[in-house]
């Protein structure tokens, strides 16, 4: 018995050198550090298909950001070298215990290496982990086109987002914190280039761009850099709550919400259960699915439109096909909006009432949500100051309101007596 | 029997997991950069020498003012325009009716409205100067009826003051995205109205829309000099004082073009019209120039 299973355990071993064989046969063939991919979305819809244009702006990108294992900024981005190389680079530490990589380590698998939100876990996610490319931020202290400031982007890694799948890392120690959120803007202000490269690539008649500090920097760079250093003078403060009885409070906000001054109805249902407008788009799903649409109608049009030359089916043909392959492999499946059902009481820019505040005075970035702020500083906004506060006192009071709790089981033994 | 099973087990198992987990996944990466190339343009940034001004603007050759103009007209029958689909507010929007879908708007003798055309002119006439900061223009009103866009296509200076309007008993809020300037999305009261300044140049008109009423679309091409044109209904258009006796590049663009962004591609060897839709023209002073421009279907999408 004992022999035959030494036996059986033996023949069995005789395999491993030969599968062990078979891996290194099969085995990827070099040690491929990792690397910014482009915006091939944004490459295809300005078609700049053409290989050398996209080798220079690929040559630009990495002269200007280096790579994701050796970072590198000019000084006009403001941002620490320091704090992107602990961030950057593969999983590590050193011998005094110093980590690096941490970028890698708790953000990349969703967010991507090159912050494109296209990270292996993204699409089983929703809502989709964010995109940094756009250079826009939803849950911010500061005004709706405003960059958020680094104290936001702190609360966001510290807090996670609730609702979302966007954990906290709030155990992390703080100089971690911090080197996280210096690489976030890294990556943003990095995406934020690319777009604005291929347009002022798309933008030339011929040619391509020219390597000079004044187009390069003057002209692209520095105007974005300028947005993220001057982040903290736009943080919208609340003026302070007016003295009002909180039921009056209630009702007037209640007023608003189903008015057209506000106008919150039209989105959020008129149940607030985030069901009144569930058909749009928000600005990073909005491209993906206009261009899916122009895809549509082209192949609708080889189907049905005879007037077509073979050249012309053939050059639609290829456009096609390129757009499909970059859709697929570059983009998630677009998805509509999803209004916020406001009697959850989850709020994912948080929950505060100065937080609730400036949603509405700045309407969120990236999405329909429209501020009823002023346009201008000192101007006059769609609501006062004192209507804002009313609304924050009626939506939060949502989540308490009868309707919102879940039915109460019913006390059937007792009733069974009867 | 138990032993083959295994050895196809032990041979298999690799071969499926190399297949399964990939090696590179990404087949758009888009191309690797090249380091030295690279390191020479880092170095080129960051050099801290400015470089000798005026080098690389060209110079303008050419005096004297003359005017561009012309009128788009569909080559073919035009595709008969479709009806949007409008889920809310119906008693307002389109009042019942429903609203056509005029992203392609095709005058019964073939003129093409709301085709935008400008220009890029290194000389400007005074007529068509940049706007300063503190203009005293009067607001252009951009207003919208029974959620329509009243004008659907605008072209402004950059600083020109937009009056935008909702003039519907219901409320909008408008959504406007330019890539470069400053974006709003602000809610619209019953017969409210707000003022938006552009405040940069954009290469392509801009989007408007409104978020409660998707269906909703405009177009707001903000340009620093006065050299833009939109198509009337007709088809035509008119770009006066432009540069003569130098070579001016004029772009042509419509929402609903089939070219790079919405650029208007005829295949027109005279003008050497280009696949991003531009082409040059090179005036004589004082002698308007005026094209009959063909447009096929297949220009549209």
């Amino acid at each position: 018995m004992l022999v035959a299973m030494n036996k059986n355990v033996l023949s069995r071993l005789r395999y491993w050198p030969c599968l062990a064989y078979v891996v290194f046969l099969v085995g990827c063939d070099q040690y491929d550090p990792p690397r910014f991919h482009a915006n091939m979305v944004a490459m295809n819809q300005q078609q700049i298909p053409e290989k050398p244009q996209q080798q220079d702006i690929a040559n630009i990108l990495d002269a200007m950001f280096g790579t994701p294992d050796e970072p590198f900024v000019l000084a006009d981005t403001g941002l620490d070298i320091k704090k992107l190389e602990q961030a950057a680079g593969p999983v590590r530490s050193d011998q005094f215990g110093r980590e690096t990589g941490l970028y890698r380590r708790h953000c990349g698998h969703c967010h991507g290496t090159t912050g494109d939100g296209l990270g292996p876990t993204a699409l089983v996610l929703n809502p989709y982990p964010r995109d940094y490319r756009q250079g826009k931020f939803k849950f911010k202290s500061t005004d709706r086109p405003d960059k958020p400031t680094d104290y936001d982007l702190e609360v966001i890694v510290r807090q996670g987002v609730a609702g979302t799948a966007m954990p906290s890392f709030n155990l992390l120690p703080d100089p971690q914190i911090k080197a996280l959120v210096e690489y976030v803007k890294y990556l943003s202000l990095r995406g934020e280039t690319e777009i604005r490269l291929i347009n002022a690539m798309a933008d030339l008649s011929e040619g391509t761009l020219d390597i000079s500090r004044t187009a390069l920097i003057d002209e692209i760079l520095a105007p974005v850099a300028e947005t993220w250093k001057t982040a903290k003078e736009k943080i919208i403060v609340p003026p302070d709550k007016p003295d009002v009885e909180l039921a009056k409070s209630v009702e007037q906000g209640r007023e608003l919400f189903y008015g057209t001054k506000a106008n919150c109805v039209k989105c959020h249902g008129p149940s607030a259960l985030g069901d009144g407008q569930t058909n749009d788009y928000d600005d990073w799903n909005k491209p993906l699915m206009e261009i899916a649409k122009s895809v549509a109608s082209e192949r609708e049009s080889l189907r049905t439109n005879p007037e077509l030359t073979p050249e012309q089916r053939s050059e639609i043909e290829a456009r096609v096909a390129t757009t499909t392959a970059i859709l697929h492999s570059d983009s998630l499946p677009v998805r509509t909006i999803t209004p916020r059902n406001l009697r959850l009481g989850v709020y994912r820019g948080g929950r505060a009432p100065y937080d609730l505040y400036r949603r509405f005075y700045a309407g969120i970035n990236g999405v329909p949500m429209p501020g009823v702020g002023p346009t201008v500083p000192g101007g006059e906004g769609t609501l006062s100051p004192d209507e804002i506060w009313a609304l924050v006192d009626y939506v939060q009071s949502l989540p308490y309101e009868a309707i919102s709790e879940p039915p109460r089981q019913r006390p059937t033994v007792s009733q069974a007596r009867y | 029997m138990h032993k083959n099973l295994m050895a196809i087990v032990a041979l298999a198992t690799p071969v499926l997991l190399a297949t399964l987990s990939g090696c590179s996944r990404s087949a758009t990466a888009g191309p690797r950069p090249e380091t030295q190339v690279a390191l020479d343009i880092r170095e080129k940034l960051t050099a801290g020498a400015p470089e000798a001004a005026g080098d690389t603007a060209a110079e303008s050759t050419g005096t004297g003012w003359s005017t561009l103009k012309g009128t788009f007209k569909f080559a073919g029958t035009p595709p008969t325009p479709g009806k949007l689909t409008v889920d809310k507010d119906t008693e307002v929007c389109g009042k019942g009716q429903g609203i056509a879908d005029n992203s392609l708007l095709v005058a019964s003798d073939g003129g093409i409205a709301n085709i935008v055309i400008y220009a890029r002119a290194k000389r400007v006439h005074e007529s068509a100067q940049p706007l300063a900061a503190d203009n005293s223009e009067p607001p252009i009103v951009f207003d919208q009826k029974q959620c329509m866009f009243l004008t659907h296509v605008l072209g402004c200076q950059v600083g020109q003051k937009v009056d935008v309007k909702n003039s519907d008993p219901i409320a909008h809020n408008t959504k406007i995205d330019p890539s470069k300037g400053l974006p709003m999305n602000q809610n619209l009261p019953t017969g409210s109205s707000l003022i938006y300044t552009p405040t940069s140049e954009e290469a392509i008109p801009a989007p408007v829309a409104c978020s409660i009423h998707p269906w909703m679309r405009g177009y707001l091409l903000p340009r620093k000099d006065k050299y833009f044109a939109v198509t009337k209904a007709d088809g035509s258009f008119e770009l006066p004082n432009l540069p003569a006796g130098e070579e001016v590049e004029i772009q042509v663009w419509h929402e609903r073009a089939s070219g790079p962004s919405g650029a208007v591609v005829l295949d027109n060897k005279d003008l050497k019209w280009t696949n991003k839709g531009r082409f040059k023209v090179k005036l004589e002073a004082d002698k308007p120039l005026s094209l009959a421009l063909d447009v096929p279907a297949a220009a549209f999408k």
